[in-house]
């Protein structure tokens, strides 16, 4: 390591999910086109969109409808996920070539920390170069790097400029680079902590930086601190490597139902579609939880969520579904119908891997358990709707929640 | 009250009967130590009503009577005074207790007696004779099975049963059993109890590795246990014990002859890398081929592979135990070479000697 400074990459793939379709139909190429979600089913927001949608004023996660009427001739296509999947690990493997830390944000970005790989391939600057080319080269989709010496630079590199460009933020340099843009662009900081910021008269990166750190703290508590050193660039988090597992703080899932709800059975099937999802998840990862969190969209878009905890850690499927449903009975009153609703289980402690056996009959709970992992292995091999509930067949629980879990995953 | 001791016979005293006093109690007199001096001996009583533990002692007593002490005070004076000196107890008036030794003088508060709960007498019809150091040694190798679980009282004591001249101590906890059989030359009636772990653990202590005789006495709902200076009652536990001669004797599909040390010591490593911070135990897995046996474990602070001679016979196994299960019965069984059954994976393990029944520990094996 040089003078003890690292050098980190951030890879942003550009409008990725909006680049991957103009790749397959070259005909869409320079027309406005975005990657929408289901209107029929009410998934119908802008997933991705390409730069000519996007010089259209069209941005992610706005509504169908809204997109299409700023840009009278958008096209809007389905979402391929599996597609996407492919892309991502195909990119993967570009940056797997030069340093085994790369550490994935979500499906389309990543950090690597190449501070060893620059005795072989060069500086930080040229090895993005070589990634730029590559991706574009061999993919067909565009890349922007941001090469920095430490994370959240790299980050705010890789967004600064694109597409397809490699923009280097240094140590001499970053103060007139970055402390000039909108404090709610460096990583970290929502649009609540904006919010507060802005109220304190803090607007830009550098308003954080030259601002105390016990005056950040008074505002926002230790994390005040925290957004100080990053705004100065002192970020010490690692690049954790290929095989690092991120430990999980909770597990949720939520959906938004192709029709409004409108009675406690109807979302009491919801809740159990999603409280299998989430438990399945749970056991696929050996953990158990013991906070189950519920949250609801009500027809007006206002949401509302409670949280409640079980005597035990679980990974039951009917445990959490239940009380989720005791949760949001005690705080829903039906004055509307219900658009989407969230199941989330947190406070999480390992589940043994490895089943002690027991003289003993299993007593309820175990058996219990023992149930959910026989489906999982029917589902495994037969199918997710091989077997289910048997009130949901009652409900027509596929008509009130649409909802097959993993069904965007499934090669 | 008055009479002469050796400090070292009265803490020793102390220290039995202290096994059987409560630490926190609302009656101050559980809390205390019953002391009474007889014709020629004086004899220290603790009762927390659970267990009572007796400890006679010989002493020069000037004068006859009874008083309880403060047992962790009274413990701390005795515990102060210099090696083999001479103390002189007696009872000044008001109930003072006073201790004297060569150059110190304490005094203390003591508690009338008239209340101080009497041991239960117990009709010694069903009884056994067994070496003190003999008990010791079951109780020890078999104790440390028994389930830590209240939600199975039964379970938390371990089973005496006296058959002909047999006594098996068995103790389980669901996932393994600890059964220990030795053959006496006393013969009595027989009798099946279970004795509450808390009582055996305090008798493991009190016995001592010699060839007397202590005699075992049980009623319905008592058990006494009898030698020449010191007697221990305590409670039985009520309920039917867990049948677990159906676990003995299954065919088994492998079998293996291992050193037992080398064994122990390859699971010990296996556990040194196998419970981290968060309580969480890693199995550790036997590879058994022809005559070889592969002992493994992988875990996040490190991994290991061992490999281990053996005779074996039946197929080859693969299996994963929880490597305390197998280090805690290892770490009793004196033979040199052991026998262990696996009957099918995932499935139990018996543990046995080469020759006899006197002991088997049973293990279940961990599935996935």
């Amino acid at each position: 390591m040089k003078d003890g400074k690292r050098v980190i990459l951030h890879c942003d793939l550009n409008n990725f999910y909006a680049s991957v379709e103009c790749l397959y139909r070259p005909e869409l190429r320079d027309k406005p086109v975005a990657v929408c979600g289901s209107q029929s089913t009410r998934h119908g927001i802008v997933l991705a969109k390409n730069m000519a949608a996007k010089a259209m004023g069209i941005t992610t996660g706005e509504p169908v409808w809204k997109a299409a009427s700023k840009c009278p001739g958008l096209i809007a296509v389905p979402p391929r996920y599996g597609l996407y999947l492919r892309f991502s690990s195909s990119v993967r493997d570009i940056l797997l070539r030069y340093t085994n830390l790369v550490e994935a944000f979500g499906i389309d970005e990543s950090w690597m920390d190449v501070t060893e790989s620059t005795v072989l391939f060069g500086s930080g600057e040229e090895i993005a170069e070589k990634i730029r080319q590559s991706v574009k080269d061999e993919l067909g989709i565009t890349v922007s790097v941001g090469v920095s010496f430490n994370k959240i630079f790299a980050k705010l590199g890789s967004d600064m400029r694109k597409p397809d460009i490699v923009t280097c933020i240094t140590e001499d340099n970053f103060r007139e680079m970055i402390w000039g843009m909108p404090a709610g662009d460096l990583l970290y900081v929502g649009r609540s902590t904006a919010v507060k910021l802005s109220r304190a008269g803090i607007y830009t990166i550098g308003d954080l930086a030259l601002a105390p750190p016990s005056f950040l703290t008074g505002k926002l508590g230790k994390w005040g601190e925290t957004l100080w050193a990053f705004a100065n660039g002192y970020d010490a988090a690692p690049v954790c490597d290929s095989d690092f597992e991120h430990s999980i703080k909770g597990i949720g899932n939520s959906l938004t139902t192709p029709s409004d709800l409108t009675c406690n059975t109807d979302v009491k099937a919801l809740l159990h579609v999603l409280a299998e999802s989430v438990a399945r998840r749970l056991r696929r990862h050996y953990l158990k939880g013991r906070t189950i969190q519920v949250w609801v969209r009500g027809a007006d878009l206002s949401s509302s969520q409670k949280q409640g905890k079980l005597p035990f850690y679980t990974y039951i499927s009917g445990e959490i579904a239940e009380k989720a449903f005791e949760l949001f009975k005690s705080f829903w009153r039906w004055d509307i119908g219900i658009r989407a609703a969230g199941v989330r289980v947190t406070d999480l402690a390992d589940a043994e891997k490895h089943i002690q056996l027991s003289f003993f009959p299993p007593g309820p709970r175990q058996r219990k358990e023992l149930v959910e992992h026989c489906v999982d292995g029917i589902r495994s091999r037969f199918g997710h709707y091989s077997v289910q509930k048997a009130f949901l067949l009652l409900e027509k629980a596929g008509e009130t929640t649409g909802f097959n879990p993993f069904a965007p995953f499934r090669k | 009250m008055k009479f002469t001791c050796v400090r070292d016979d009265i803490l020793t005293g102390v220290n039995t009967v202290q096994k059987a006093v409560s630490d926190r109690s609302t009656n101050a007199l559980l809390e205390g130590i019953l002391i009474e001096a007889g014709e020629t001996r004086v004899k220290l009583t603790g009762n927390d009503l659970e267990i009572a533990i007796e400890y006679e002692m010989d002493a020069e007593i000037a004068q006859s009577g009874a008083i309880v002490v403060n047992s962790r005070l009274f413990g701390e004076i005795v515990r102060k005074i210099p090696d083999s000196e001479e103390v002189l107890i007696f009872i000044d008036k008001n109930n003072l207790v006073v201790i004297d030794c060569e150059l110190s003088h304490f005094e203390m508060k003591g508690l009338n007696p008239e209340g101080f709960p009497r041991i239960p007498e117990i009709e010694k019809q069903k009884t056994l004779m067994i070496e003190q150091a003999k008990l010791k040694e079951m109780v020890r190798q078999t104790i440390f099975s028994v389930c830590q679980d209240e939600y199975r009282p039964v379970l938390t004591g371990a089973l005496f049963e006296y058959e002909g001249k047999d006594l098996t101590i068995v103790a389980l906890d669901g996932n393994r059993v600890a059964v220990r059989k030795s053959t006496l030359d006393f013969e009595g009636d027989s009798f099946s109890v279970v004795v509450p772990a808390k009582t055996l653990n305090e008798i493991v202590k009190i016995l001592q590795p010699v060839n007397d005789d202590i005699g075992i006495f049980c009623s319905k709902n008592q058990i006494l246990f009898e030698a020449e200076n010191f007697r221990v009652v305590s409670k039985l536990i009520e309920g039917e014990y867990f049948k677990y001669r159906y676990l003995l004797g299954k065919e088994y599909g492998t079998k293996i002859t291992v050193n037992t040390r080398k064994l122990l010591q390859s699971v010990e490593r296996a556990y040194l890398i196998s419970s981290d911070d968060r309580d969480k135990t890693y199995p550790v897995r036997l590879a058994i081929t022809n005559q070889k046996m592969v002992v493994a474990a992988n875990t996040p602070t490190g991994a290991l592979r061992d490999e281990i001679e053996i005779e074996s016979a039946g197929s080859a196994m693969n299996i994963s135990y929880n490597p305390r299960y197998l280090l805690e019965a290892l770490r009793v069984i004196d033979d040199e070479n052991v026998g262990i059954e696996f009957v099918s994976n995932p499935g139990p393990c018996s543990i046995l000697p080469l020759n006899g029944d006197s002991f088997v520990y049973i293990i279940m094996s961990l599935r996935g």
